[in-house]
């Protein structure tokens, strides 16, 4: 359950009595989008609507709450709590996470330092996305992902806003607390964008279930490692490997013994073997199974489950 | 009867002033323990923001929990505000709370504007501004801080018999 009234604080108070009066549930929320001087708009349901003054949803622009700059403003200072500088690093890869585990994305006018991005300033759009948790989306992949009692290394690929993290959340949980395909395990996630756990200081706010230890904001390559060698996870979680750093860090958690559970972005086996980063390890059969998600018929559908050769065992659900 | 009545008011005023002299010499003194605590305040907000990148209210927070009073409820008040996030500037809610849980300390009111000074350049910026930032403000109160313990070396003996010898000068006039 999103906490309405911890999530909705984040927004300029015109525009936080806005969304109060919105007549739609905040779990049927996907993103809501601020642009200086232009509507307020909102992913609702897979479907886009502009809000207006009064807190109404419309599919035409006219009547659009239109966001002031010093809206935005006071937005951010509240999204960064009023501490611009402790987001240093998450604004020059250009999303914040709250807490929660909402995702903030931002852009603005980048400052450079030779070829880096140093910071953003000036920053005048923003797109608020919810995160969701969704006790049980993972039941039906369970039984796949796990093969005589034993987890296999599993591999979620999805376009952006297919439910990859939700459906990893709900994966961890339920390998942490026990299933009736096997029973507890210990699990490490890595959560270098704190969206799986949504931790507070540490703490995960969304549930991850009992067996799980969390590194919160850690790179994925370097915390992977660091939870082999100090906690002894039976299985290790990522969300969204993507470079070779991270490659090099599966492969050696693999060869430790632990059972490896991460997503990526791609939107069928093809893209996968196409992209020069999984290469290796596709034609290596590291992954024993590919979990494809669509969202053609609604947010976290599967679209095929593989194995390591490829083939598709996925039954009609 | 009068006469034991005079003596006992002459008694009394000698006291009274006697007491004002100590209390001004003990306002000096607190004055330089409060900047010294101040100042301690500045150094643990640095280190919070310097070694895990804290967030202001937490650094606020987590601070308030290992200082003396007045600044511990000053600063606890300050993060409970902004985490409430009612539409105030972190300006306006550092300078409120300056004037509402500081005011009965002993700082001079220079003391507490360079304080609100400070609140004005806090929160923006990158790390190495803030850090520099609070350096400058760290700078501000050693200077006062060792000004008003000069003040209270030279002033503290003559608040003192200042205050004996007025008694005694009134109990003379009164006799």
């Amino acid at each position: 359950m999103i906490k309405k009234d911890e999530f909705i604080k984040i927004f300029a108070m015109n525009i936080r009595n806005i969304l109060n009066n919105l007549k739609v549930s905040f779990e049927d929320i996907q993103e809501i989008r601020m642009r200086i001087n232009r509507p307020l708009m909102m992913t609702c349901c897979g479907d886009e609507y502009f809000i207006t003054g009064k807190g109404e949803l419309k599919k035409e622009e006219q009547g659009g709450y239109q966001v002031s700059k010093n809206e935005l403003m006071e937005t951010m200072e509240y999204i960064a709590n009023y501490s611009m500088y402790a987001f240093e690093e998450e604004l020059r890869q250009g999303y914040i996470t709250i807490q929660g585990g909402h995702r903030i994305g931002i852009a603005g006018k980048t400052i450079l330092d030779g070829e880096k991005i140093r910071n953003v300033k000036y920053i005048s759009f923003i797109n608020i996305r919810m995160s969701h948790q969704i006790m049980g989306c993972a039941n039906k992949v369970l039984p796949y992902i796990i093969e005589e009692r034993n987890i296999c290394h599993t591999l979620l690929i999805s376009p952006p806003r297919c439910g990859k993290t939700t459906l990893l959340r709900d994966i961890i949980r339920q390998i942490s607390n026990g299933n009736k395909y096997c029973g507890g395990s210990t699990v490490g996630v890595v959560d270098e964008r704190s969206e799986i756990g949504g931790a507070y200081q540490g703490v995960p706010q969304n549930d991850l279930g009992i067996r799980t230890d969390l590194l919160d904001c850690c790179p994925k390559a370097a915390g992977m490692m660091m939870l082999v060698r100090s906690m002894s996870p039976n299985v290790i979680a990522v969300d969204e490997i993507g470079d070779y750093g991270d490659i090099h860090a599966i492969e050696s958690v693999i060869n430790c013994g632990c059972k490896l559970i991460a997503t990526v972005h791609g939107s069928s086996m093809e893209d996968i073997k196409c992209k020069p980063l999984l290469q290796k390890l596709v034609a290596e059969k590291v992954f024993e199974r590919y979990v494809i998600l669509h969202n053609d018929r609604g947010i976290g559908q599967v679209k095929g489950i593989f194995d390591e050769r490829g083939t598709n065992i996925l039954e009609s659900w | 009867m009068i006469k034991m009545l005079k003596w006992i008011g002459i008694v009394l005023v000698i006291c009274g002033s006697t007491a004002a002299g100590i209390s001004l010499s003990r306002d000096l003194e607190k004055r330089v323990k409060q900047l010294n605590e101040l100042r301690k305040v500045v150094v643990m907000l640095q280190g919070e923001i310097r070694y895990s990148n804290a967030p202001l209210s937490e650094a606020f927070h987590h601070v308030s929990l290992r200082i003396k009073e007045p600044f511990a409820i000053f600063l606890e008040h300050v993060a409970g505000h902004m985490e409430e996030f009612s539409g105030e500037t972190l300006n306006d809610i550092f300078s409120q709370h300056i004037q509402e849980d500081l005011k009965y300390t002993s700082l001079l009111p220079e003391d507490l504007e360079q304080l609100k000074r400070l609140g004005e350049s806090m929160g923006y910026l990158d790390r190495q501004m803030q850090l520099e930032t609070m350096n400058l403000y760290l700078d501000q109160v050693n200077t006062a801080c060792e000004e008003a313990a000069e003040h209270y070396r030279n002033k503290s003996k003559l608040y003192h018999c200042l205050g004996v010898m007025g008694g005694l000068f009134l109990a003379v006039i009164f006799i």
